[in-house]
Formats: C-alpha cells, sequence, structure tokens
C-alpha cells in the first residue's frame, strides 16, 4: 500500500487526514511522563534542535550542505511512522500519511491553513495552534509571498551539489552546516521558516521550530519539491559515495534507533510513500538572463554532481553590512586583473560572508545586481539573484550541542548578468551594485497591512562581514 | 561512509582537499622542514659546535624538543639574568611553535588564501602567520620566563602540576569557549590597506583563540622531564585532533581523561619521591 501525502488545502477540514493528524499530537504532546520517550512530541522536536540539555540523537538536523534534503526526508519518514501508529493504535485510517502545505501558488493558499489558526477546536484546546507565529499568521491576514523568480532559479539548478546548487555544498555531517546551502534550502525552505515564525517565533528558530505542527507540513513541501526536481531530465542525485552512503540514526515507530543513508530514501515509491498524483509539479521557466552557460551545464552532467574546481576571487566589499530591515546598496569594485577576459566557461557567483546575528529577525533580503548606474539600460533592480534569510543564525555561532560554530553563508549565480556586462565592456575594472531590499508576509487586503507590522522596528542586526565576487570553472 | 570518503576527511579539513593552494602547501613544507629539524637536533646539535664551553658530549636525544635545553645551550646564557636565559629559550621556542601549533592553522589559512585576490595569496597568508605567530611568540616569552624563575631540580613535581593544570581547563567550559572560537573567521577585505590589516587582525585573532585553547598542552611540554620529542609529537597530534574534531567537546573530554591519568601518574611518582 503506498501512502499518498495530500495537499492540505485540497482537504475538508473535517478530512481524516487532519482530525487524525490533530489527535495524534494531542497524544504526542501528552507523552511527557518519560523524558527518555522518542516517540513523545518535544523529544522528536529535540533530535532537530533543543536550546538547553541533551538526549540520544537531539540537535541533529542537517542543515547548509548537501545531506539537508536526505536527512529531513528520514526525519519526516520516521516522524510520519510514528503518528501513525498513535493513528493506527486509536483506530485510526491505516493509510494516514502526511499532508503538505503548498504555499507556492500565493494568495489564499499561501496563508496559513485553517485547521492551525485557531488556540480552541470544539470547544477544547487545538494541539495544532501556536501563538508564536508571525504576526497576520494564525489570522489568516498574511501570506507568503515566495517569489516564482527564485523559485524558478531553484528548481531550475542544474545539479545537486556545488555552489548555489539544488541541494547544497559536499561538506561533511554537522548540525548547522558551515558549509554551502542548496537553492532549495534557501528558497523556498528558510525563507518560509523566517516568515511563519516572525520575529522570536517558533519555526524562525531551529532550536524551536519542530515544535510548531505545521513545521512537518511545510518539510513535507520542501520534499516534494526535491521529487519536482528530479522529474527534470538531467537532474539527478549525488552519485558519490560520501553522499550515498552517510548513515543518519533517527528513532524508529518503536522508539528504537535505527539508521538509514541517503541512497535507501532516493526514492519514495520504495520507502512506500506518494505525493498525491493528481496533482502535478508545478513547471517553472528557466529565468533566462541567468541561465548559465550551456557548457558549463554540459560539464556539470559530465562530473555526475560533484564538481571540484579552483574558485578564485575577483572583487568583494571592503567593509562590513550592517541590516536592520532597510534596504541597502552596496558597490562591489571588479578587479580587472583577476577578472580578465570573462571565457564562456567561466561561471561566476556572488557570495555573502559571515553572516553573523543574535537573532533571526524574520526578515528575508531579496538580493538584486546592477551594473553602473550610468550604462545599465533597465531599471534599477531587474536583475533579481537570490534572497537571504537567517533561519539558524542563532546557533551558527553559538551552537547547541556538541559541534562548531561558523558564520552563515549564501551564493547566488550571476553568470548571465557577467557575461552581459562583460559583453559591454562594463565588467573588469568597473562595479557591480547589489542591493539588499527586505521582504516579509504579504497582507491579504490593504487594511490588514498595520497588523503585519512586526513588534520590533528597525530590526535586531544582522552584520554581513563581506559580499564578494568569484570565479568558478564549472 | 566508504573507505574512499573517510580517506579525504582530514586532508579536506586541513583545508589541502578541494583546493589546496601554494601558499598552504609551502606551510606544510615549513611544518616538515620544523619536524626535521626538531627530530634530528641539528640545531642544538649546530649550536653546541659552535659553543666551545659546552661539552659536545651531552649533545644527543635530550636536546631535541627541548626548552631548557635550548636556553642553556646559547653561548653566553649563563652569564645573564632570568630575562637572558628566557630569551636565549626563544629559537628554540620558535622552532617548536612553527612544528607544533602552525599545523592546526592550516584551515584558516588556506581560508585566507582562498578568499584573497590571487595576486595577494602569499602576501595575506605572510600577514595572517605572523599575527599568528606573534601571539605564540608572545605566549613563548611569558612561559620561558617562568621557566626560568622556576627551579629546575623539581622537574616532576611541575609535570604533575602542569598536567592537572591541563586536565582541568580541558573539562572546563573556557576552553570550550576558546575551541569555538578557534572556528570562527572574522572578515578579509580584497585590496589595499584594509586587505593587509584585515588578514593580520585575523591572525590574532585566530591565535588568539589557539593560544587560550591549547596553553595548558605547550605548559606540559614545556616542563616535560624527559622523552620530549615524544611529548612534543604526542601534545602537537593531540591539539590538532581537538582543531580538527566535528565533536569538539567530546573530543576535550576524552584529552581531559587522558592528561589527567597523566596527573595521577605524575603525583604518585612526586609522593613516591621518584
Amino acid at each position: 500500500m503506498a501512502f499518498v501525502r495530500k495537499d492540505i488545502w485540497t482537504l475538508e477540514p473535517d478530512d481524516p487526514t487532519i482530525t487524525w493528524y490533530r489527535h495524534a499530537v494531542r497524544v504526542m504532546k501528552k507523552r511527557t511522563k518519560d523524558p527518555s520517550d522518542a516517540t513523545s512530541w518535544a523529544y522528536q522536536a529535540a533530535i532537530h534542535g533543543i536550546p538547553r540539555g541533551s538526549e540520544p540523537l537531539w540537535n541533529e538536523c542537517q542543515h547548509e550542505q548537501w545531506y539537508f534534503l536526505p536527512w529531513h526526508r528520514m526525519y519526516l519518514l520516521r516522524f510520519e511512522e510514528i503518528v501513525r501508529t498513535v493513528i493506527v493504535a486509536d483506530d485510526g485510517p491505516e493509510d494516514w500519511a502526511l499532508p503538505y502545505w503548498n504555499y507556492i501558488p500565493g494568495g489564499k493558499e499561501a496563508t496559513l491553513p485553517l485547521p492551525f489558526r485557531d488556540a480552541e477546536v470544539d470547544g477544547s484546546e487545538n494541539p495544532l495552534y501556536v501563538k508564536e507565529r508571525a504576526p497576520g499568521m494564525n489570522s489568516g491576514h498574511g501570506f507568503i509571498d515566495v517569489d516564482s523568480e527564485l523559485l524558478s532559479i531553484a528548481m531550475n539548478a542544474p545539479a545537486f551539489v556545488g555552489r548555489s546548487r539544488f541541494g547544497g555544498g559536499d561538506h561533511e555531517p554537522s548540525h548547522h552546516g558551515g558549509g554551502r546551502t542548496g537553492l532549495v534550502e534557501q528558497t523556498p525552505h528558510n525563507e518560509v521558516h523566517g516568515e511563519i515564525g516572525g520575529p522570536g517565533g517558533w519555526m524562525n528558530d531551529p532550536d524551536k521550530a519542530a515544535k510548531d505542527p505545521i513545521f512537518w507540513l511545510h518539510h513535507a513541501n520542501i520534499d516534494r519539491l526535491w521529487e519536482c526536481w528530479k522529474e527534470t531530465r538531467g537532474h539527478h542525485d549525488p552519485d558519490d559515495s560520501g553522499w550515498t552512503g552517510q548513515s543518519f540514526e533517527l528513532f524508529d515507530a518503536k522508539g528504537d534507533p535505527s539508521s538509514l543513508v541517503p541512497e535507501a530514501i532516493e526514492d519514495t515509491r520504495v520507502l512506500g510513500y506518494e505525493y498525491d498524483p493528481t496533482m502535478p509539479c508545478e513547471t517553472f521557466e528557466p529565468p533566462a538572463p541567468l541561465r548559465p552557460s550551456r557548457l558549463g551545464v554540459a560539464a556539470e552532467a559530465r562530473g555526475g554532481g560533484v564538481l571540484h574546481t579552483k574558485p578564485h576571487l575577483v572583487g568583494a566589499t571592503s567593509k562590513p553590512i550592517e541590516l536592520v530591515g532597510e534596504s541597502v546598496t552596496v558597490e562591489i569594485p571588479i578587479e580587472a586583473r583577476e577578472a580578465g577576459e570573462l571565457s564562456p566557461e567561466q561561471h561566476v557567483y556572488l557570495n555573502t560572508e559571515n553572516i553573523e546575528g543574535e537573532q533571526n529577525p524574520g526578515t528575508v533580503y531579496y538580493v538584486y545586481v546592477d551594473g553602473p548606474p550610468d550604462v545599465v539600460s533597465e531599471k534599477p533592480g531587474a536583475h533579481l539573484v537570490g534572497s537571504l534569510s537567517f533561519f539558524g543564525i542563532e546557533r551558527s555561532v553559538d551552537p547547541h550541542g556538541d559541534t562548531n560554530p561558523h558564520g552563515l553563508r549564501f551564493a547566488a549565480e550571476i553568470t548571465g548578468i557577467a557575461q552581459e556586462l562583460a559583453a559591454r565592456g562594463e565588467w573588469g575594472g568597473h562595479s557591480i551594485y547589489v542591493s539588499l531590499k527586505p521582504q516579509t508576509l504579504k497582507p491579504t487586503r490593504p487594511e490588514h497591512a498595520d497588523e503585519l507590522e512586526g513588534p520590533e522596528h528597525p530590526d535586531r542586526p544582522i552584520t554581513i562581514g563581506r559580499i564578494s565576487v568569484f570565479y568558478d570553472a564549472a | 561512509m566508504s573507505w574512499r570518503a573517510r580517506l579525504r576527511v582530514v586532508p579536506r579539513r586541513l583545508g589541502l582537499w578541494d583546493q589546496p593552494t601554494a601558499p598552504v602547501l609551502a606551510i606544510v613544507g615549513l611544518v616538515l622542514a620544523a619536524w626535521v629539524v626538531l627530530g634530528t637536533g641539528s640545531v642544538p646539535m649546530a649550536m653546541a659546535m659552535a659553543s666551545a664551553a659546552s661539552p659536545t658530549a651531552s649533545v644527543g636525544p635530550l636536546w631535541l624538543c627541548d626548552l631548557s635545553s635550548g636556553m642553556a645551550m646559547t653561548p653566553g646564557a649563563g652569564t645573564g639574568g632570568p630575562v637572558a636565559v628566557a630569551l636565549a629559550g626563544m629559537p628554540m621556542w620558535s622552532l617548536m611553535a612553527l612544528a607544533m601549533m602552525l599545523p592546526a592553522a592550516l584551515p584558516a589559512a588556506s581560508h585566507v588564501a582562498v578568499n584573497s585576490l590571487r595576486r595577494r595569496r602569499w602576501r595575506a597568508v605572510s600577514e595572517f602567520l605572523a599575527g599568528y605567530l606573534a601571539l605564540w611568540l608572545g605566549f613563548g616569552a611569558v612561559v620561558l620566563l617562568g621557566l626560568a624563575a622556576l627551579p629546575t631540580d623539581r622537574a616532576v613535581i611541575l609535570l604533575a602540576a602542569a598536567l592537572g593544570v591541563a586536565t582541568a581547563w580541558e573539562i572546563s567550559p573556557a576552553k570550550q569557549w576558546a575551541l569555538r572560537r578557534c572556528h570562527r573567521a572574522t572578515p578579509l577585505p580584497p585590496s589595499g590597506w584594509r586587505a593587509s590589516v584585515g588578514a593580520t587582525r585575523f591572525g590574532v585573532f585566530h591565535g588568539g583563540a589557539c593560544v587560550a585553547s591549547c596553553w595548558p598542552l605547550m605548559l606540559v611540554m614545556a616542563v616535560a622531564p624527559s622523552a620530549r620529542l615524544a611529548w612534543c609529537a604526542g601534545l602537537a597530534g593531540l591539539g590538532l585532533a581537538e582543531k580538527l574534531t566535528l565533536k569538539p567537546r567530546r573530543r576535550a573530554r576524552r584529552l581531559g581523561a587522558l592528561l589527567g591519568v597523566g596527573f595521577v601518574l605524575a603525583a604518585v611518582a612526586v609522593a613516591l619521591g621518584i
């Protein structure tokens, strides 16, 4: 029997998928007597991260590297088994599967699904409700506006592994990474975490995120997008043994530890589940100006996904940048001698490095790149290349659990823009201008705009150590 | 993980796998050369030859990686006060710092090289190393002054005390705080005086974190009474292992336990009057 994960917006509020999820969450939340019970709600959430204390397999979530997708698939799979066991034990449907929340279409479907909004349901406490969400989330007055161009960049990424690629950089397993964040981890994953949680909210903080029952539906959507990415010809998972054979331990439905490797979880049908086949994957047209050169893509495809390249720096900012919720524009001089002639095989990346801050403000920044103002014919801000969001920033420099700290970093490909500027003779020896513009929840109606204003303005500061431009051969 | 993946773990963490740059390979060469000199005793030997006052008969394995010998061997050292004696030990300390503490700086040096403009890589890495080594040499001067003032006939008591301090430090939260700073980076501006300041500043930051993390290990090494080359190699290896691990707390506890055993053994030796 294949378990079918369905889009929650296609289900009625009294659908058994929802009512039994609510029941199981309530049961798991009551499992508080034995702190070592791995099937309790608190324990399952602590596997992702927890501020204090340590039990087996706590603080294990994998971010900012190529294990992000497989580890979270394993985490969801085991969680779903535990929930289903609770449901079946209480005479619920044996084919129960975790629903997913697809916020990509925007509008109503990008507002919080109805069963999660109210503090009470049928006269008693609603276990799916969490107070600690962004203003406008629980009221349904704000929606998550995931930019279609950024999604398109992620979903059209030519390879799984690498700088600014779909699944993340080749890096050893580590809680809170230190490697390279994959495009899909950034958009929509990190952005949606930030926008649901808002300043101080649970979804905004990896130590608390999995306590919010919507966490699991958000991650089911990310898991679905992985499947969608693989539907495109030429897209495939890494075949590097460092990825396929890396084992991770989690608890099964009986509460016993059991290991899985990415190789064993690549095919969802082998695992016994699928995403609702009546809801086909969205199609994402490749954004033309950013398309990496054909040569580069072909070379990547031949390489089987893992790139061993020699990146080199061609320009960077000289001073740190502080973000407090306002737009910022910085100039990056491109060094003529280092930039040289831009060959067609060359990939060009914009790196945002050493990002530090005490708390994730929940604000997402869109990153735009332009040439010198006097030579760019298009309107400024024409080239959206990526986004910055700060999920996990609290723990990156001060991690809980036994792991090393690091500053966050993100990379975006700007090959198309660089080639355009080079063709005009405005690349080496000239400057590019990088603008960071804040994005938050959008109001469903203009009159709701005030409600979405966060309690804190300006934001708690985030510092970017440097923004740099790198060449990297494909 | 496959054996192939395992094989690349250490070189990767050292910054020698994904993008080995020329300045980083040069550091590897420098480290190897320092170990050859320490391991063959060619420097103390040469110093002994040059000093007519010293009996060449006593030049042997005992001189290797040995601060007190380094201090005593320098011509004229015996005639000065503690400062002169300490100064005389600096060449040996510098050599030991290169051999023992440069390997732990490889990942950070690699970070500097990759994140600098290609034409500035040698310069930036040199500036980083200058900052990093300045901290170690400053610490060395303090240790040598202390050694010059301490009685040399109570070697085992000194060793027991150093092992006790090192054990306590390894299991303390302060050690974890310091070790965490070893994994942080400060921004590197690309060019001009800001680039020089940035690279040097990162070296000082990194050196400070490493001295704070590893100072008791160097203290143990400084007072180890015999088999000094083995102490040097062992302690350098342990310090490097702490830097490269993904589980820093567990590694530090294990190292603390090891040092604790050493402390107990040394304390027993003191009690028995060995």
